[in-house]
């Protein structure tokens, strides 16, 4: 009895572990090639930025994301969404007298790791992910 | 098509050096193209592709747009008061179509 039940949990972790390890690598592969096309072979470093944007999204036509960029002044910022049948979604240029902080809203099209980059003053670009879930895909079609 | 309403919030003084808070909205549909009407057909694209605020004839925040930007397009941003002077905003449409607004700030020593 004890030995089924272990074998049950045993097998539901493994089957847990099947479904969520695969969408992680899937993720960082989906988004990779829009951050490199940004970067355009700078180094790219994962502290400096905060991208802030809700885990759980009823609605995808109105997500309000904030981006923080705390590693430097930064002259480009671009919000990614892979899924999105437009995954650059939105990509701002800021001058010297604009606090590299800005809050915006996107359409999100369905569940997917959204990425924020920006492009500092000594040419480094520093991104966060944030993946999340779509209850209601906001891109029509 | 009807001119969009634009909001804009900052405030009308600062002091200089000041981070001032800039907020702006404009009413327009960003029509992803892949929307159906009631009877099923496909409504066109339509969407404004950049916004940009300047300061005095300097550009301060640039912003292309893709159909991932949300209906009624909103940004908020922080800038550095540094003088008196003349915001503009300006927002174009795909089609060509331009709407802008002035706003003046006194900035003050």
């Amino acid at each position: 009895m004890v030995e089924t039940r272990r074998t049950v949990l045993k097998f539901s972790a493994s089957f847990v572990a099947a479904a969520v390890a695969p969408a992680g690598v899937f993720a960082k592969a989906d988004y990779q090639p829009l951050l490199d096309d940004f970067a355009g072979g700078s180094e790219t470093l994962t502290s400096g930025l905060l991208l802030d944007i809700p885990e759980k999204i009823e609605d995808g036509a109105f997500v309000m994301v904030s981006v923080s960029v705390t590693g430097g002044r930064a002259q480009r910022i671009t919000i990614l969404a892979p899924a999105n049948p437009m995954p650059v979604v939105a990509t701002f240029s800021l001058s010297t007298i604009v606090i590299p902080t800005l809050t915006t809203r996107v359409r999100l099209a369905g569940n997917q790791t959204v990425v924020a980059a920006a492009r500092l003053d000594d040419g480094r670009v520093v991104y966060d992910a944030r993946t999340v879930s779509v209850a209601v895909g906001g891109c029509g079609g | 098509m009807t001119e969009p309403t634009i909001r804009i919030s900052m405030p009308a003084t600062a002091k200089a050096g000041e981070r001032i808070l800039i907020k702006t909205l404009i009413s327009h549909p960003m029509e992803t193209g892949r929307r159906r009407d009631g009877e099923g057909k496909l409504v066109p694209q339509d969407i404004l592709r950049t916004f940009r605020c300047s300061f005095e004839g300097e550009q301060v925040v640039g912003w292309e747009m893709s159909t991932g930007v949300a209906a009624n397009p909103y940004v908020e941003f922080e800038v550095i008061a540094l003088r008196s002077g003349r915001f503009a905003f300006v927002w174009e449409d795909e089609d060509g179509a331009v709407h802008s607004r002035e706003q003046v700030i006194e900035v003050t020593a």
